[in-house]
């Protein structure tokens, strides 16, 4: 099949029309809200044929889905807020690479001449859109990364601040001069959480080449990061899961493969700049849309879905759909149906309540001794049914004590049964004392419960006829 | 009942406990997205866990004793700080959750399972309070703090490895009770045996500031079956950081340590305790 040649300017018309058609799209999506008060805010564009902001969109509707295929609209009414980013101001924080090809000429030719380089450029850039936000509320924070991340300036509205930090940046040497995109981006989402900054949140990334992560490329694993490798596909999350809308620039001619797909995943875009002029353009139309912004708060509805979908129309278009995450501590339910889920229920019950009809602790009712060892280790029972029971180190003995904690006397006690009486009575062996319940005795009647002392070694007494009066 | 008996028994109380967590926790969440809120869904959530592992948990001690009272009282108590517990657990460890695991993506299952387990040791530890609070003892709290937070981490992290809800949560529940029962055997200040009649080989651990041995069945010892015993409360147990000393409740009560009638006792091990009918011994763990 022959490719359709048109004439020039029907070309020009055509991307005209498909650049300029009207549109609407979610921006940005926070879900802080949405375990408190059940609220989620969009952040949505909507521009017209001419791609400026519309100042009235008409009724607009809010659609969500469990998987992206089934819609239903949200019945709650939306709550517009067309001034909230210039109210509120936006948090910017600006990621600006400073590998060692930053140092090159626009060209990408090596250069000694600070003037032709294009960190210069790029800081010419920075410092005319510092000066753009100074009479609004929007706030600024400035990381440098290469080899390393580093935060140079915190959120803040003071221009100084930020160019006197941005001076700092500087040349690095070749072990540092890597480019640690992706990390870097993953890193920089948690940046707004870390510092507890609410609102409108957006990343501009600078870069002028491709993710050239340390470990890959070196072998020697990251000082920070070890052996991991970062993926676009990580970034795209941990954007999402914050909330944050990623603007990235193409400062150069080597340019990242999927930089600009996780800008518009993340419902931002992706720009190319030449030079310092086009930057600061750039900049300033990324400030002007993400202003131009309205927010729209709505009530969500629960899904048993780790991630929601959404999307808005007015009367004549609809947006694409995004999607923001709702993790919860129990996870998913799995497929357990409900008779199932009744029968274990009553099956747990059901053993619980046949453990409280269980007596666990059984009765001897005979008479016996039982003998319980050093630290309560060993344990033996012996029956009293001979009328004379002799507790020895013997084997020829009745109770037989030996090993550690044995008497040293071979026929310790003597436990005599008065059949006339029908009771117990110990009469001790010579030599070592015997103690009956801690007292030391020669002859003793016995109770149940006494406790007869023998070397280390404690013997009970127990007989259900000998109860204590 | 030997104290590995127990230990067992405790980890198979806690076991049903898990079983019946998974059940009820399933259920609410075939009602999902009827709640119409996330908040309310997690209260509700959390509750479930909470009653299910709580009420277990309080009612274990009565089951070991066989005393229907202490299973009823222990399950109410053990239920409502289970669910109380609950709650507060699942908003502790949802914004921990929140906070850290944001940013998982494809990170180790590992840590990714420690996260969560960090998640479920904070709501073991709360579920875990009930017979604590239960006794008002201490020691208690201490070992359903220390016992929640271990079984917590452990089941927990298991829970999420394993990646099944069912298998999960009964190893949750027994690792719960079987570390509350291990820090009960392991950290009391020694138990009283009883040595004769019908609660013969009965132990009672010496874990609370104040222990109340009598008839009736309030009484953390309630010596049913024995005669002389009076029914509220006959002899009194405090353990402080001087000792372990027994009295009686009243000063018209006997009471004889080494079969000597005394007013109060500083006992030390091996002592031999007379109350009515019953006898006991003082002991180590």
């Amino acid at each position: 099949m022959k490719n359709r040649i048109y004439p020039l300017p029907i070309l020009l018309g055509l991307l005209l029309m498909n650049l300029s058609a009207e549109n609407i799209s979610i921006t940005g999506i926070d879900s802080t809200g949405l375990l408190s008060s059940q609220k989620v805010d969009l952040y949505v564009t909507h521009t017209d044929d001419d791609g400026n902001a519309v100042e009235n969109s008409g009724p607009l509707t809010v659609f969500e889905s469990p998987d992206g295929k089934e819609w239903n609209p949200v019945k709650s009414e939306l709550k517009i807020d067309r001034e909230a980013n210039r109210r509120e101001g936006i948090g910017f924080l600006m990621l600006m690479d400073n590998s060692g090809s930053m140092y090159d000429s626009l060209e990408g030719k090596a250069t000694d001449d600070s003037a032709e380089q294009r960190m210069t450029h790029a800081k010419e850039a920075m410092r005319t859109f510092m000066g753009s936000i100074e009479d609004s509320r929007d706030r600024v924070a400035l990381v440098a990364f290469n080899t390393d991340y580093r935060l140079l300036s915190e959120s803040t509205r003071n221009r100084s601040i930020l160019l006197e930090q941005m001076d700092r940046i500087e040349k690095p040497v070749p072990e540092k001069a890597y480019t640690e995109l992706y990390s870097s981006l993953e890193r920089s989402s948690q940046f707004f959480k870390d510092e507890g900054e609410k609102g409108r949140k957006i990343i501009i990334v600078l870069s002028d080449g491709e993710n050239y992560p340390f470990f890959q490329y070196n072998g020697a694993p990251h000082p920070e990061y070890g052996e991991r490798l970062f993926t676009p596909a990580e970034a795209v999350e941990s954007l999402n899961r914050e909330g944050i809308t990623l603007y990235a620039i193409h400062f150069g001619i080597k340019q990242d493969p999927y930089l600009g797909e996780i800008a518009r995943e993340t419902g931002g875009q992706v720009f190319d700049a030449r030079n310092g002029e086009q930057l600061a353009l750039v900049y300033d139309s990324i400030r002007k849309a993400v202003r131009d912004e309205y927010r729209v708060t709505y009530r969500a509805g629960v899904f048993n879905s780790p991630r929601v979908f959404v999307k808005i129309a007015t009367s004549a278009i609809e947006s694409e759909a995004r999607y923001y995450y709702n993790s919860a501590l129990f996870g998913d339910s799995g497929n357990f149906s409900l008779p199932i889920l009744l029968i274990i229920l009553a099956v747990a019950l059901g053993v619980w309540l046949l453990l409280t009809k269980i007596r666990f602790e059984q009765v001897n009712r005979a008479p016996h001794l039982e003998l319980i060892g050093p630290g309560g280790l060993r344990k033996r029972v012996q029956a009293l049914n001979d009328d004379k029971t002799v507790i020895g180190t013997s084997e020829k003995h009745d109770m037989t004590i030996a090993g550690n904690g044995a008497p040293s006397e071979k026929e310790s006690a003597t436990i005599i049964y008065d059949e006339k009486k029908q009771a117990f009575t110990l009469v001790a062996g010579e030599g070592e004392a015997t103690m009956v319940n801690n007292r030391e005795v020669t002859r003793q009647d016995l109770h149940a419960g006494d406790v007869i002392k023998v070397g280390d070694n404690l013997i009970i007494f127990d007989d259900e006829g000998t109860q204590v009066r | 009942m030997t104290e590995s008996g127990k230990i067992g028994l405790y980890t198979g109380i806690g076991v049903i406990g898990g079983l019946a967590a998974f059940a009820l926790v399933g259920l609410v969440s075939l009602m999902k997205e009827a709640f119409g809120s996330y908040l309310l869904f997690n209260i509700v959530m959390g509750a479930c866990f909470g009653l299910a592992i709580g009420a277990v948990l309080g009612s274990a001690e009565g089951i070991v004793h066989g005393n229907k009272k202490k299973i009823l009282t222990g399950l109410l108590y053990g239920t409502l700080t289970g669910i109380a517990g609950g709650i507060v657990g699942v908003f502790l460890g949802q914004s921990l959750l929140m906070r850290f695991s944001r940013n998982l993506g494809d990170v180790p299952m590992g840590i990714s399972a420690l996260i969560h387990a960090l998640c479920w040791m904070i709501m073991g530890m709360f579920v875990s309070l009930g017979e604590g609070i239960r006794s008002r003892s201490g020691y208690k709290l201490t070992y359903g703090i220390i016992g929640g937070l271990t079984g917590g981490l452990l089941g927990g992290f298991l829970l999420e490895i394993l990646t099944s809800r069912l298998a999960g949560l009964i190893i949750l529940g027994g690792a719960i009770t079987f570390f509350y029962a291990l820090m009960e055997k392991n950290f009391s200040r020694g138990v009283l045996r009883v040595l004769n009649g019908s609660m013969k080989g009965r132990k009672l651990a010496l874990n609370q500031k104040h222990l109340t041995l009598g008839h009736g069945n309030r009484n953390d010892l309630a010596l049913t079956g024995y005669g002389g015993i009076e029914e509220k409360c006959h002899a009194v147990i405090t353990v402080n950081s001087d000792g372990v000393f027994i009295e009686p409740f009243s000063y018209r009560y006997d009471l004889f340590v080494n079969d000597e009638k005394t007013q109060k006792s500083k006992l030390k091990y091996e002592d031999v305790i007379r109350i009515g009918e019953a006898r006991f011994l003082y002991e180590v763990k």
